[in-house]
This record gives C-alpha cells, sequence and structure tokens, in this order.
C-alpha cells in the first residue's frame, strides 16, 4: 500500500496538480494554432487563453435576475472537483499518496458531480438555453459514462487494479506487447473522451449557437471571473482526459522513482505524447463535422462496443 | 418544512464519507447467510475501504472529501486575492439573454418532460410512448384556436409484455379452479368419493 503519510509525496501532488492547472490553457493553446494552421488561417499565440482568462478574472460579474446560490457557488465547485481529479492522475510521476485515495472509478464519480452541479446551476436561471444545455449533457452523459466505466473495467482488468499508478506500472512492466484488449479500450475511451470534452463532432466548443450547443448553452450565463473558472476547469477537463489516454495506453517515460532527473524526462515524454494527441485530435476535427444530436448515441453505442470487446477479448484471448 | 429533507441529506452525506461503518454493520447479514462476509473490507483500519485487497482497490471517502474542501477553499482564497474594485457591495443583476424575442416567461422553462426529451426518444422501443395534442377553438372555428392541450404519456413497456400476461394468466387459473364450487351437491359427493379412493390407493 502506498504511504499516505509521505511528506515529499504529497509535495509531489501538489506541484503536479499545479501544473496541470496551470499548463492546460498552453495545451488548448496548441490546439488552437494547430486548427488554425490546418484550415489556412493565421493563429493567436500560443499563450492566448492566458490571457482571455486573465481578462475575464478582471472583468465584472453580472448575475441573471432569477439566479439562486446554486448557479453562484457552481464555478467554484467545478473548479474545485477539476483540482481533485487532477490530484489522482499521474502527470510525470507515478506513485502518489494521493492516488492510493481514490481510484478510476471514483474519478468518474467527479466528472458526474462536476457535471450535475453544471446543469443544474444551467437550469436555475430559468432560460430555455439553459435547459436546453442540460437535457443534452445528461443525455450524452447517461450514454458515455457506461462506455467509459467498461473501458475502464477493462484496464483495472488487465492490470488487477484499479488504482492509476498501479495500472501504469503494471502496463511498463509488461514492455511493448500488442494487447487486443487495450486496444480496444483505448479506441473507446478515446471516442468516450470526445464526448466528454465536447469537441467535435459531439460537439463545437467554439460556437454558441443553439443547433451546435451543448457545453456552451449551459454557461452562457456566465461572466466575469465565474465564467473564467469555469473555462478553466473545462480546459483542465480536457488535459486530464488527454493524460489519462497518453500515460495509461502509453506509460514509457513516465518517473517510477521520485528523483529530478526521471521526474523531469517524464515531464517532457508526457508533454510530447500530449503534443502529438492535439494533433490526432486537430486532424479529426478538421475532417469531421459536428454530428447532429441523434446519431451521437450511435456514436457512443460504437465506444461502448469498443470497450466491451476489448473486455471480452481479455477474458477470452488474454486470461491463463 | 423542509428540515426533514435536510436531516436525510445529512445522514447520506454521513453514510457516504464512513463506508466501512456502513460496512461493518450490514457484515452480519452476508455472514448469517452465506457464512463468510466482506470482513477484509476494513483490514486496513476504518479509513480504507479496500473490497477485495489493498493492491487491486482502495478508497478513503473521508479524505476524498477532506481533499474536496481543501480545493474549494484555495479557489475561494483566489477569488478574495482576485477580487477586483466593486463601487457597492452587490453583483450586478441583469435580465437573462432572451435572443432578442422578447421577454422570457415561466411557461418557456424547460420542464420535467421537455428535459427528458433526448432520453425518452433514444430509449423509445423500452417504453409505449403516447402523444395527444388537442386543439380547442372558439366559437367552433378552428382558425380562431383558444387553447392547445399538449399531452404525453409512457408506459412500462415490461408491465404490457411481462405483468399483464402473468396476470391474465392467473385469473384464467383461478377461475378455472373456481369451478370446484360450483355445480349440484352430486357433485360434491363425486369430488369426495374420487379423493378418498386416490388417498387410499395412495396409503396402500
Amino acid at each position: 500500500m502506498i504511504d499516505i503519510i509521505d511528506f515529499k509525496g504529497w509535495i509531489l501532488v501538489i506541484i503536479q496538480t499545479w501544473m496541470f492547472v496551470f499548463l492546460a490553457p498552453l495545451l488548448v493553446g496548441w490546439l488552437t494554432w494547430l486548427k488554425c494552421h490546418l484550415q489556412n488561417r493565421s493563429a493567436p499565440s500560443l499563450f492566448q487563453p492566458y490571457k482571455n482568462l486573465w481578462r475575464l478574472f478582471h472583468k465584472d460579474v453580472l448575475l441573471p435576475k432569477h439566479a439562486s446560490l446554486i448557479f453562484r457557488m457552481t464555478p467554484y465547485i467545478i473548479a474545485g472537483v477539476m483540482l481533485i481529479a487532477a490530484s489522482i492522475i499521474p502527470l510525470f510521476v507515478v506513485r502518489m499518496p494521493s492516488s492510493a485515495t481514490a481510484d478510476v472509478i471514483v474519478l468518474v464519480g467527479f466528472f458526474a458531480l462536476a457535471k450535475f452541479f453544471q446543469s443544474l446551476a444551467a437550469m436555475d436561471i430559468g432560460t430555455a438555453f439553459g435547459g436546453m444545455g442540460a437535457s443534452r449533457e445528461m443525455t450524452v452523459s447517461a450514454l458515455a459514462e457506461p462506455a467509459m466505466l467498461m473501458a475502464v473495467f477493462t484496464l483495472a482488468m488487465v492490470a488487477g487494479s484499479t488504482n492509476l499508478s498501479t495500472v501504469v506500472e503494471t502496463i511498463i512492466s509488461q514492455g511493448l506487447v500488442l494487447r487486443p484488449s487495450l486496444l480496444f479500450a483505448f479506441a473507446g475511451l478515446v471516442l468516450v473522451a470526445i464526448a466528454e470534452t465536447g469537441r467535435i463532432p459531439v460537439d463545437n466548443p467554439s460556437t454558441h449557437l443553439e443547433l451546435t450547443m451543448i457545453h456552451e448553452a449551459m454557461v452562457l450565463e456566465y461572466s466575469g471571473r465565474m465564467l473564467a473558472l469555469i473555462e478553466w476547469s473545462s480546459m483542465t477537463k480536457l488535459m486530464v482526459y488527454g493524460v489519462l489516454i497518453c500515460n495509461v495506453f502509453f506509460p514509457w517515460g513516465i518517473a517510477q522513482h521520485h528523483d529530478l532527473y526521471s521526474m523531469f524526462i517524464g515531464f517532457v515524454a508526457v508533454g510530447f505524447k500530449l503534443m502529438l494527441l492535439a494533433v490526432c485530435l486537430v486532424v479529426a476535427e478538421t475532417l469531421l463535422a459536428k454530428m447532429r444530436l441523434f446519431r451521437v448515441p450511435i456514436f457512443l453505442s460504437l465506444a461502448f462496443t469498443l470497450s466491451l470487446l476489448g473486455l471480452l477479448s481479455y477474458i477470452i484471448l488474454e486470461v491463463g | 418544512m423542509v428540515s426533514a429533507q435536510f436531516i436525510l441529506i445529512a445522514l447520506c452525506v454521513v453514510v457516504g464519507l464512513l463506508p466501512t461503518m456502513v460496512v461493518r454493520l450490514l457484515n452480519k447479514i452476508p455472514e448469517q447467510l452465506f457464512g463468510q462476509g466482506l470482513s477484509h473490507a476494513m483490514q486496513h483500519g476504518w479509513l480504507w475501504l479496500t473490497p477485495v485487497s489493498s493492491k487491486t482497490a482502495e478508497y478513503s471517502a473521508l479524505l476524498v472529501a477532506v481533499g474536496l474542501l481543501v480545493s474549494l477553499f484555495g479557489w475561494f482564497i483566489v477569488r478574495m486575492i482576485m477580487k477586483p474594485k466593486r463601487k457597492a457591495g452587490h453583483l450586478g443583476r441583469v435580465a437573462a439573454w432572451d435572443c432578442g424575442f422578447g421577454p422570457l416567461s415561466s411557461r418557456m422553462q424547460y420542464t420535467g418532460g421537455s428535459f427528458s426529451m433526448p432520453v425518452r426518444r433514444i430509449f423509445a422501443p423500452l417504453w409505449k410512448l403516447s402523444t395527444e395534442q388537442k386543439l380547442q377553438a372558439r366559437n367552433g372555428l378552428p382558425l380562431h384556436a383558444h387553447t392547445q392541450i399538449y399531452r404525453e404519456q409512457s408506459d412500462d413497456l415490461s408491465w404490457r409484455i411481462i405483468y399483464n400476461p402473468i396476470i391474465a394468466w392467473i385469473n384464467f387459473v383461478t377461475r378455472n379452479i373456481g369451478r370446484i364450487q360450483t355445480g349440484h351437491l352430486r357433485h360434491y359427493l363425486a369430488y369426495s368419493f374420487f379423493t378418498l379412493i386416490v388417498l387410499l390407493w395412495l396409503i396402500s
């Protein structure tokens, strides 16, 4: 069992969590830069998301007339939940005390908690936009969460544990082996990540039109620092999913010991992996168009089927 | 009025934060029924829930709650530091965005039916959905429509496919069994006679 009273470990947890939070806008800036260049447009600076957040933090907050305490508390709750979700994912080092307190199923629970408060706040104002966003978000989530849990179960069966550090270490220890169960789980998790982070083809993150909104509809009434916190939390969520996919399925390079050299290599490795993942995401977003809402169940059923195939192929091919 | 609900909420939160205590209390039931319980769930102390073993899965609800409170407190500190200078104490309140179509009314809000519309449409094969839409005309002229009534009903398919046939079958069987109670006295005497014969045959 990982020692919970490990002072150095908890310092690493704090450093890793804050790196998640502070580097998430850079990932989004890189995504935007790549997308612009791929679409032959002139790109903003890589640090534009930081400038946007700085601007939003210094703007006044205007609340809708009928907003209650839930609307005002939600940005802080979501930011807090994303912070604690980021603390249990191994970014550049494994064997941290925080991953002993919560496993990957609790991570799914954290995302569900954030989504719950987001939907409540959206319905709180009483406009049709918020209701629409909340309804669509809950529909997508009702279909995506079983697929995500199925992919997570496949990983847990391969590694024999739901603890993320243990999963990463087990996959590293097995070397470069082609496992069909992990391939299927990877494909399923990538599709779920696209749905949960609100990227094309499920949702358009850069639009405010009714037909194409899910996440943006829920945050339409926020302004100022509340909007800044919500935008920051969604960037952190994208980075959490990205790091989860990179470090669980391609964990080579991550530091298994708490010395400076290994952690530096781990940091460079995860940075390189995230940049590559961003390129793949941007190519997919440029090639695909956003699906209509009632085609999203087909997309998510595909994710569920792939994850289930991963589980079945583990049971049939890899046990024994 | 709502204090009872708050008590329930508080109990839910307490039960969620101390899962090992709940498992300890409930453990007696499987031990009595199956002879073994989930005693290894509490092997690492009251703070850690380890259903199979510590290596397979471990969870500490109290530490997660503490972490959540610490991170919320952290954001509160950030908010205090970055608070811009405001003229008055209160945040500005404005009307919500109405898309330029005029003032919003409470009838434009999403109801339970509208919130669940995508899920109902996606999982439509599981329910028997019926929609009724009636236009009540004024003066008998449909073009002078007065009220529109919209009604949606969703019935559980399993009630129709599983439960109703079982109920029909039970009714059929009981009705036929009830036939024993009808008839002439000589039918009763015949029943008693044949039952006696069968019992005597069985005993011998």
